[in-house]
């Protein structure tokens, strides 16, 4: 892990990526997807993400920022408030009423493959590692765009980028790491999370047809 | 995409993941035995070397350089040498009652020092700087307040704070067993960022 000093501040280099990748990502959507208003509820994820987080620390550290309240203006929820965040993020995806659902899938691919890119640039990663990277996430990136319309397809797309994300993270040998576990959490959110929709859009249309 | 087609497509991903790993874990017991070798070899130099060091003020700030020897008082009446701490890993914070990051970070730092310090061989070096502090009474009541069981190295001279270039505080230097520095952090330390800091170095 690298560490960079910027001013008075000390941060790690996971911190810069995911950050770097929220504005890129929450950038590019907003272009991207005008109609569809991606960029508006992006940024209330990332809002509720690193909301959460931050706060969090009163409630895992809850004695200490009583005592010394300067702890919730230094201080995070460190790695609970990371999940507990993530959890956030996912019930408000799930309970938010976003049209086109499947640009969810589209934002989470972009959110990862930027953050890999910087954080490889951070983190010194050989070269020929990061180009594989790379040109693997914009390939499996592209292959969404080309039919997001449909579930099928989009279910495996992301389970093969998931698993991507496994092979490179085992080139590493950091397969066992939090950012894999946290690839694998969304994953399964977003496959269930597209069945249900479309069941919903099924039963909607059979219904629309019994009416008629 | 047909389902035959993405069956094999993921098939093949996840065999790389599995060979990926069973290469990693043969190269790192591979780089262990390797490294076990030559620590035998070493320790002969290392010794004369050590012996070189210790005597004169060499030294630097960057990641690997020899960090700055020193000697001074702590608030209890105590001598301490830097040196004195060599095998062990050392956390070198700098700094001063009035700092409002530093009075965030010492609970945390003081719960390391009780739970987890000792356990990952770390000893903690808060050295107060007492030309830039508001006299020895405040600092003492500071520690009394906050319940500190770790060494107070005084820098009363202002002499180390400079040298360690602590000028934002509060400034830690994460020095390995070597007695080299491996880390600088500026800004308050929470106890994850310690466990974290500390496991990163040998």
């Amino acid at each position: 892990m690298n560490w960079y000093t910027i001013g008075s501040f000390t941060f790690p280099s996971t911190w810069a990526a995911v950050l770097i990748s929220f504005l890129i990502t929450g950038i590019t959507l907003h272009f991207l997807f005008k109609k569809e208003q991606a960029a508006d509820w992006y940024s209330n994820v990332a809002f509720v993400f690193i909301v959460t987080w931050k706060f969090s620390v009163i409630l895992f550290y809850f004695q200490m920022s009583i005592k010394h309240p300067m702890t919730i203006l230094y201080f995070d929820g460190g790695i609970k408030g990371y999940w507990l965040a993530i959890i956030a993020v996912l019930i408000y995806l799930f309970y938010a009423k976003i049209k086109q659902a499947q640009i969810i899938a589209v934002a989470w691919l972009m959110t990862v493959s930027v953050y890999e890119l910087i954080y490889a640039l951070l983190e010194n990663i050989p070269l020929w590692m990061t180009i594989l990277h790379v040109t693997g996430n914009i390939l499996l990136f592209i292959m969404l765009l080309k039919k997001k319309q449909f579930s099928q397809w989009l279910i495996q797309i992301i389970i093969l980028f998931t698993a991507f994300q496994l092979f490179t993270y085992s080139l590493r040998g950091e397969l066992l790491s939090i950012p894999v576990l946290t690839y694998i959490t969304i994953a399964l959110f977003l496959v269930v999370y597209t069945i249900i929709r479309e069941r919903k859009t099924t039963t909607s249309k059979r219904g629309k047809n019994n009416q008629g | 995409m047909k389902k035959k087609i993405f069956a094999i497509i993921l098939v093949a991903v996840l065999a790389g993941v599995l060979i990926a790993n069973i290469l990693n874990t043969s190269a790192d017991k591979k780089k262990q035995s390797e490294l076990e070798e030559s620590y035998a070899v070493e320790s002969a130099d290392e010794k004369a070397k050590t012996k070189d060091m210790i005597g004169g003020s060499e030294g630097g700030l960057e990641k690997g350089d020899r960090a700055y020897p020193f000697e001074l008082k702590t608030l209890d009446g105590e001598n301490v040498k830097l040196s004195d701490y060599q095998g062990k890993k050392v956390i070198l914070n700098f700094w001063a009652t009035w700092c409002p990051p530093c009075q965030a970070e010492m609970p945390h730092m003081q719960n390391f020092y009780e739970t987890k310090a000792e356990e990952m061989n770390v000893e903690i070096l808060a050295v107060n700087l007492t030309k830039a502090d508001k006299g020895i009474e405040k600092v003492k009541s500071f520690v009394t307040d906050y319940g500190l069981t770790f060494p107070i190295p005084m820098d009363e001279k202002g002499v180390l704070g400079s040298k360690y270039q602590a000028f934002a505080i509060p400034t830690t230097y994460i020095i390995d067993t070597k007695g080299n520095i491996q880390n600088k952090i500026v800004g308050p330390m929470d106890e994850e960022m310690m466990i974290k800091l500390v496991k990163e170095v040998d």
